[in-house]
């Protein structure tokens, strides 16, 4: 089974750049791009679920971004799964060129966050979100 | 004349000059030092006026005070602060300390006078005074019952009155309004304790000026044991420049703070938003050479084409950038604008690149020209114009933006105001702020950022309110310069 993977980032470039990367790994499925947190939440965190997918979902998103910013977008995740909204199971990864401290803190602080990646994203990048995604589906 | 004779012998032997008068104002007796005061040869005074000795001044009057004294006589104290003047032979009036007492001889009543040279002592004070005269702080003395005594010239300049008019009055007049009921109270428990001390210590301390101004002051207080009774010296130093020093260093420092929060956010931003197309072109060129390799010419071409796009629009950043940390640095001149040719000019830039159906409404009520910083006022009109044409909404058949402006003599006033989508309450705080962008439809967040700087720089001030669906107004004040 394959991981079924959404992007979320502004950057149409940066999407680009996530999707060519995940395609050269064969354990990652079809790639969705959004270009926004609000969409995200639409998409697969309102009153009905969209997509059930049998793996849990991969998220990697972008910190920096006009609208609703990764974080804001995550604490709304958060919030909304509580109410017992959006999939059963997802892994949340930062994906984001910021070399703050302070992004990767607050991060850490976020429960549904399992990892922070630089931009851009290569080849290591890609088989350390494999292993900890496969790692933490592997324990639940 | 036995008793006559006894008189004379004490006043022979007596360290001070005495003489004693009769009640018509003969002199019966003098002592030589008497004679040596006022130049008279030994003799000399007997039998004439003591009015001699009086200068010509109160001579007219001085024989009905001195018959007053003789039907009240009461012994007249040393020292009790007048100052009385008496004549010598040659014409020189010289200050005197008078005793008086009232004396029976023989039945009758006479007078008997000290007469105490105090020539030196006045000098002396004299000299003093000139010397706090010439004293940078103000002085200010006052007796027990805190009744001025003594103001220098830098407490007359202090306080804005007349020597004239501090003299005899209470210290009160000096005092703010909000204290002057206590202050006596304050006068006294000093005059008790006297010891010199600083006044009100560790408190913001004022005094009164003529025109009802409070001037911060610092004031040491010196108590003094005086020929004329107990007195307090007061030294009052003005902190008006002080404390100007001391709020322009305050606000300078908070102006460097806030510069400093400033550039550790830039330096976030540029850090941020100046790395991210980078971190993007090095994604590319890393896809680019594996494209290569495997022969994707396609792909490589495509991807070398996003990282020519992206480097030119991060060189075009980077300007931007510069022209916002470089605002402020150079003195531009002004010049007369019409300000409807230039913002026509301007829409015609811009909708000949984005087509859109935006209306352009002006409602121009201002004088024309207007004395401008001209490129200045472009940087401003063009992202106001271009951001309002940009955030139309597609709901709404017609889109509008409003330019509405008006001036007095210092003050241009314009106005840009739209029917567009609106900025959300949770994003409008951060409209100035440098690289934040608002929604997809923002630029690289750096437009309004130069707006804001440029009118501060102008001292001018920006303001907007928006709703969402409703429509945003600009509001600006920009200072006019005066024609040249």
């Amino acid at each position: 089974m394959k991981i079924p993977v959404v992007v979320v980032d502004d950057q149409e470039v940066d999407r680009y750049l996530v999707k060519r990367r995940l395609q050269k790994n064969q354990n990652f499925g079809d790639l969705i791009e959004l270009s926004g947190g609000e969409k995200l939440l639409q998409k697969y965190f309102s009153e009905d679920p969209v997509g059930a997918d049998v793996e849990p979902l991969l998220v990697l998103m972008d910190i920096n971004m006009p609208g609703m910013d990764g974080f804001e977008t995550i604490e709304e995740i958060q919030r909304r799964m509580s109410e017992g909204k959006g999939p059963d199971s997802i892994v949340v990864m930062m994906i984001t060129s910021s070399g703050n401290l302070k992004d990767q803190e607050r991060a850490e602080k976020l429960s549904v966050v399992k990892g922070f990646i630089s931009k851009p994203l290569d080849e290591q990048g890609v088989q350390y979100i494999l292993d900890l995604y496969t790692g933490y589906v592997s324990r639940d | 004349m036995l008793q006559l004779d006894k008189y004379k012998l004490a006043l022979a032997i007596s360290p001070v000059p005495m003489l004693l008068v009769a009640r018509d104002g003969e002199i019966l007796l003098v002592n030589s030092l008497l004679d040596e005061l006022f130049c008279y040869s030994p003799g000399e005074l007997l039998g004439q006026s003591v009015d001699v000795l009086v200068p010509q001044s109160i001579r007219d009057h001085h024989p009905a005070l001195r018959h007053a004294y003789l039907r009240m006589p009461s012994k007249r104290q040393m020292g009790q602060g007048r100052d009385l003047t008496g004549i010598t032979k040659t014409g020189e009036v010289i200050p005197l300390e008078l005793g008086l007492d009232s004396v029976e001889i023989d039945g009758e009543s006479f007078a008997l006078v000290v007469a105490l040279d105090i020539r030196h002592r006045k000098q002396h004070e004299g000299r003093m005074n000139l010397a706090m005269d010439a004293a940078a702080s103000a002085m200010i003395m006052v007796d027990e019952t805190g009744t001025i005594i003594f103001v220098n010239k830098a407490a007359v300049s202090l306080f804005g009155y007349d020597e004239k008019d501090l003299l005899g009055n209470p210290i009160e007049c000096l005092v703010p309004k909000d204290i002057q009921r206590v202050h006596p109270v304050y006068i006294n428990s000093f005059m008790s304790s006297s010891e010199a001390r600083p006044m009100a210590k560790e408190q913001d301390l004022h005094a009164l000026h003529r025109d009802g101004r409070k001037i911060p002051v610092e004031i040491a207080l010196t108590p003094l044991d005086t020929p004329s009774g107990k007195m307090v010296m007061s030294t009052i130093i003005d902190l008006t420049e002080r404390v100007a020093a001391e709020r322009a260093v305050a606000a300078k420092s908070d102006e460097l703070a806030a510069a400093n929060s400033e550039l550790t956010q830039f330096a976030y931003s540029a850090s941020h938003d100046l790395k991210a197309p980078l971190s993007s072109i090095a994604g590319l060129l890393s896809l680019c050479i594996e494209d290569l390799d495997s022969g994707d010419l396609g792909h490589l071409r495509d991807n070398l084409y996003k990282c020519l796009n992206i480097s030119q629009r991060s060189a075009k950043k980077v300007e931007g950038v510069l022209e916002i940390a470089r605002v402020g640095r150079n003195d531009i001149p002004t010049e007369s604008v019409v300000f409807e040719e230039l913002i026509r000019e301007m829409w015609l830039d811009l909708t000949g690149i984005n087509k859109n159906n935006t209306q352009l409404r002006l409602v121009l009520k201002h004088a024309d020209p207007i004395e401008i910083q001209l490129n200045t006022l472009k940087v401003i009109m063009e992202n106001l114009l271009s951001n309002a044409s940009r955030y139309g909404d597609d709901n709404k058949s017609e889109h509008y933006i409003e330019i509405k402006t008006k001036s007095d003599h210092e003050t241009l006033y314009i106005s840009v105001a739209d029917n567009g989508v609106g900025i959300p309450k949770n994003k409008q705080h951060v409209v100035f702020d440098m690289f934040k962008r608002i929604d997809e439809k923002s630029g690289d967040g750096l437009g309004m950022a130069l707006v804001k700087k440029q009118i501060d720089r102008l001292g001018g001030a920006v303001a907007f309110s928006s709703e969402v669906g409703e429509g945003t107004d600009f509001r600006i004040e920009l200072p006019l310069m005066k024609g040249r």
